[in-house]
């Protein structure tokens, strides 16, 4: 583990306790994201993506538990820290874009309010000063008429407006890291396309670093520097965003990549289905859809992450040593 | 001959149903208990050999408290309040049920109609909305009171109260459902629109209607025993629990208290039983959503 | 010969509370050929997935004409109508909504049977359903389990089953694969084309995403506020987009390739209301471009720019594609 890491995690294991059984959200998931990097977290529904995030920014309730596994960031251990310190850290070193924009955004107080709410937890300025700092970072998000948006309330935005704001308000104190947990999905193209570079024009600015969960390739190979594969709960491949999509190392990669649908191209299609998280399979968590399993270990030890080549890890026994790089886009 | 199709087909379909009717109930026991609870009381109302005649008075027993003969005491006629509670079931529970019954038949109908976008759906609620500005309970009481005390007028008094609920639940499911996606599949795959009533939407609502009768014949029950409290409906020497929970409270002031007890605690069981089987009738429906 | 779908100058308008009206589709002329894919392109707002249900006649036009096979259905009684729809069916996004919950599998994808072939035995209708379930690779058992006790793909397969199991020529499929996963999206796609040279369908694709439709169709319509803007055979209208919103379009689509970064045609601003359409060209609000003095004035036509493939700008442009994606080299 890089000593330098902004964030580390090491080994998390979540769970769930259902009336069906345990489900073993997160089953062993350790990555780093060094300063100023942007990390891709991609994976199926199910995988454990958002799982994961989630025990990192301890928005875990019950029945959910984080069992095991640390966290730390910049050296603070993050699994079981008190509500208090966890809340400091939050909006200031850690920022967190949700998925839905309306949920993060309260709909009774003005957006105003909850800038000077989040300001004020952290920083103790005048009420003026608040304002003319959200003025600006929502000039900067790209919102046109900020004072508008500022005297109202949630509602009266769209889709692209509300997630620009909540961009805005997770950003507002400059963390060192922020966690966006699919950011621009639903929204449409050209939108998200606006909203990818915002994203990543603020991180710029402020040298800060991203974790991004998506399912969206694409997202991945056009803004994230190194990518992590989740599937059934592990990481089953990272790596550097160039590396990974050109010579994928493990086989769920390589079939991922090879579903995007291409004109006159041969889909892949990966047959079966996402073994149960209440009774996950003894060996890899692939096996049952791997078009390869070659090594007999496959079907009885989970295979660890190991270097395939510098910075790139894949758990996988199976090792394609003259492999073609898939080709995919033009 | 080989067995149809359809027999293999609709007896596989019962044991499926069957089977998830029993793994409900399993793990519902509260569901089971309040069906046995509620059977129990209305096959004891109208079989049950009784230890004494409940409508004869017994003038040398009056106002006696619990005691080994007369279990939950006598009233001031000295009449035996175990039968009596007994016996009230055979009225209460059936008027409550009849009640809630035609409320249902003509209530659902109506809120399916009104769930259309016509004018005369939005015209109908409106009067819907003007006629449910009355007291329905006052209503319902000046009925029974005007036309006769008899059980006839009592359903329709329930009937009259507990309609507009099942027009309004009716039609907001409907409305609610008319805009879903396998709706406008089955109109996409050409179903005529009697069709999408009966096979599309009409199955769908059935669930929350059940529930909602459940809760209305709770409701009559109150409503039943709210009339005999008041002298009206079910009068003595019949009995009912609201007409003895009426007597029990006057006695309760010199007090002998057990005269109210029983058929107030009858009262409650029977309510919260309906109430049970209601929520589970909601979560039954709901769980096989998912 | 005429096509199996024409559409002659479709507008559809919707008033709304406040005395307002939506255009939501604003003169649509287009044609369907049998056993030929035509899809759908656009972001919300386009007026794609009215279309969509305007040419099965789930909506009525208020001007202009549809005609399926021959019969023009912009007028024609709901009843008369209703017989025509063992021709044309449709596949919609929900897979769980579309399906009646309270319907075992069996009885849903027969329906379409005891409504367009009363004659049918029970045990003639059961052969249909069994030789539909067939087609779309799901097996016999299913037939008396009930939606929710099936997968996405799984329900897809069924809302598939259920639209040819009347053995129609054409079909509407409304984001088909939207909602579900790469993996299980990959299979279903494969599923439809095989279905298509199976069964000689004609498809109308609505989509919005751009790597599913270059997979799936042979021409491409580009809708933007319920005109289309742009039409063409695929591999033609990508390589050489010629109006603003697709190169816009183009270019924000984030290909899965890190490699491969199409220079950026930044859209200003945000998607009129459909409530108040912009006079002049539809698409000039937000256009890079507006270099034509008509643009704010009048609105363009159609005009060929290359056989088969049609554009509604006045932009034109002699330099070649800024962004144009070689779909079919490499």
């Amino acid at each position: 583990m890089a000593t330098e890491a902004l964030l580390a995690v090491e080994d998390l294991r979540t769970e769930f306790f259902t009336s069906r059984g345990i489900v073993k959200a997160v089953n062993g998931v350790s990555f780093s994201v060094a300063r100023g990097e942007l990390v891709g977290i991609v994976g199926e529904t199910g995988c454990g993506k958002s799982a994961t995030i989630r025990s990192i920014i301890g928005l875990v309730r019950p029945p959910g538990r984080v069992v095991a596994g640390s966290a730390r960031f910049e050296s603070a251990e993050l699994i079981r820290m008190p509500r208090r310190k966890l809340r400091a850290i939050r909006g200031s070193g850690i920022g967190f874009v949700p998925q839905n924009p309306f949920g993060a955004l309260n709909p009774i107080l003005s957006i105003e309010r909850q800038f000077r709410n989040v300001i004020r937890a952290h920083e103790s300025i005048s009420r003026p000063e608040v304002r003319t700092r959200a003025l600006q970072m929502l000039t900067d998000v790209g919102i046109p008429d900020p004072e508008r948006v500022l005297r109202g309330h949630a509602h009266e935005l769209s889709g692209g407006m509300a997630q620009r704001t909540v961009i805005a308000l997770s950003m507002i104190l400059g963390p060192r890291l922020v966690i966006a947990d699919e950011p621009t999905t639903g929204l449409d193209v050209t939108v998200q396309r606006q909203i990818l570079d915002l994203i990543r024009d603020l991180l710029e600015r402020e040298h800060s670093a991203m974790l991004l969960v998506t399912h969206d390739l694409g997202v991945v190979a056009q803004y994230c520097h190194r990518v992590i594969v989740m599937y059934a709960g592990k990481v089953v491949e990272s790596g550097p965003v160039t590396k990974v999509f050109k010579t994928p190392a493990h086989s769920y990669t390589k079939a991922l990549l090879g579903a995007i649908p291409r004109p006159g191209v041969d889909l892949v299609t990966i047959s079966g289905t996402v073994p149960d998280p209440i009774n996950y399979p003894v060996g890899c968590p692939f096996y049952d859809r791997c078009p390869h399993r070659s090594d007999p270990r496959c079907e009885t030890e989970s295979p660890p992450l190991t270097e395939v080549s510098e910075g790139h890890f894949a758990a996988s026994y199976y090792h394609p040593t003259r492999d073609q790089s898939i080709n995919v886009g033009t | 001959m080989t067995v149809s199709v359809e027999s293999v087909a609709s007896r596989l379909r019962f044991r499926a149903h069957a089977a998830a009717f029993g793994t409900f109930l399993r793990h519902n026991k509260g569901v089971a208990v309040a069906g046995i609870i509620l059977l129990t009381m209305l096959l004891a109302g109208l079989f049950a050999p009784l230890p004494f005649d409940p409508i004869k008075p017994n003038p040398s027993e009056t106002l006696s408290p619990p005691n080994a003969s007369h279990w939950f005491g006598t009233d001031r006629s000295g009449l035996d309040i175990f039968s009596r509670t007994i016996v009230a079931a055979r009225l209460d529970l059936p008027l409550a049920i009849s009640g809630a019954l035609v409320s249902l038949m003509v209530g659902v109908p109506l809120g399916l109609a009104a769930s259309t976008k016509t004018r005369w759906a939005e015209r109908f609620m409106r009067g819907l909305d003007a006629f449910q500005a009355f007291p329905l309970l006052v209503l319902a009481i000046v009925i029974v009171a005007l036309t006769g005390n008899n059980l006839r007028n009592i359903v329709v008094a329930i009937a009259l109260i507990n309609i507009p609920r099942f027009i309004r639940l009716t039609r907001s499911e409907a409305l609610a459902l008319r805009e879903s996606r396998f709706i406008e599949a089955a109109r996409a795959i050409g179903a005529s629109p009697r069709r999408v009533l009966f096979r599309h939407l009409l199955p769908n609502i059935v669930g929350t209607i059940f529930a909602q009768a459940s809760l209305a014949v709770a409701h009559a029950i109150v409503v039943i025993a709210a009339l005999s409290f008041l002298g009206i409906g079910i009068t003595p020497p019949d009995a009912s629990w609201g007409a003895m929970i009426r007597e029990g409270s006057q006695t309760m002031a010199t007090g002998h208290w057990w005269v109210a007890t029983a058929p107030g605690v009858a009262v409650f069981l029977a309510v919260v039983s309906f109430h049970t089987i209601a929520d589970g009738l909601l979560s039954y429906f709901e769980r096989a959503d998912h | 010969m005429m096509a199996l779908v024409e559409l002659h100058n479709v507008e559809k308008r919707f008033p709304v509370r406040g005395g307002k009206t939506v255009h939501a589709v604003n003169g649509v002329s287009l044609s369907i050929e049998p056993s030929e894919t035509v899809a759908l392109i656009g972001e919300s707002g386009s007026g794609k997935s009215t279309l969509g249900r305007l040419v099965l006649g789930l909506h009525q036009p208020s001007s202009g004409q549809i005609t399926f096979d021959g019969h023009d259905i912009s007028t024609m009684p709901a009843a008369e109508l209703r017989t025509l729809r063992s021709q044309m069916t449709v596949v919609f996004q929900e897979p769980d909504e579309s399906l009646n919950p309270r319907m075992s599998i069996g009885s849903i994808i027969e329906e379409p049977l005891v409504i367009h072939e009363p004659a049918l035995t029970p045990g003639e209708r059961k052969a249909r359903v069994v030789d539909a379930l067939e087609h779309v690779t799901l097996t016999e058992d299913l037939y008396y389990r009930y939606p929710h006790q099936l997968s996405g793909g799984q329900q897809q397969r069924v809302g598939i089953a259920r639209a040819i199991v009347s053995r129609p020529k054409f079909i509407v499929l409304d984001e088909p694969t939207s909602s579900l996963d790469l993996s299980v999206r990959s299979a279903i796609l494969k599923l439809l084309a095989r279905l298509q040279s199976e069964l000689h369908l004609a498809y109308l694709f609505i989509s919005h995403d751009i790597h599913t439709v270059s997979y799936v169709s042979d021409r491409i319509a580009v809708m933007y506020l319920g005109q289309v803007m742009e039409m063409g055979p695929t591999a033609e209208v990508f390589a050489n987009p010629r109006h603003p919103y697709t190169m816009a379009l183009l270019s924000a689509t984030l290909w899965p390739d890190p490699e491969v970064r199409p220079a950026q045609i930044r859209l200003t601003g945000e998607i009129p209301r459909p409530t108040e359409l912009p006079a002049g060209c539809l698409f000039h609000t937000r256009c890079p471009y507006q270099d034509d003095p008509r643009c704010e004035t009048e609105r363009p036509v159609l005009r060929e720019v290359a056989p088969g493939h049609w554009v509604r700008t006045f932009y034109d442009r002699d330099e070649p594609a800024v962004v144009g994606i070689d779909l079919l080299g490499l």
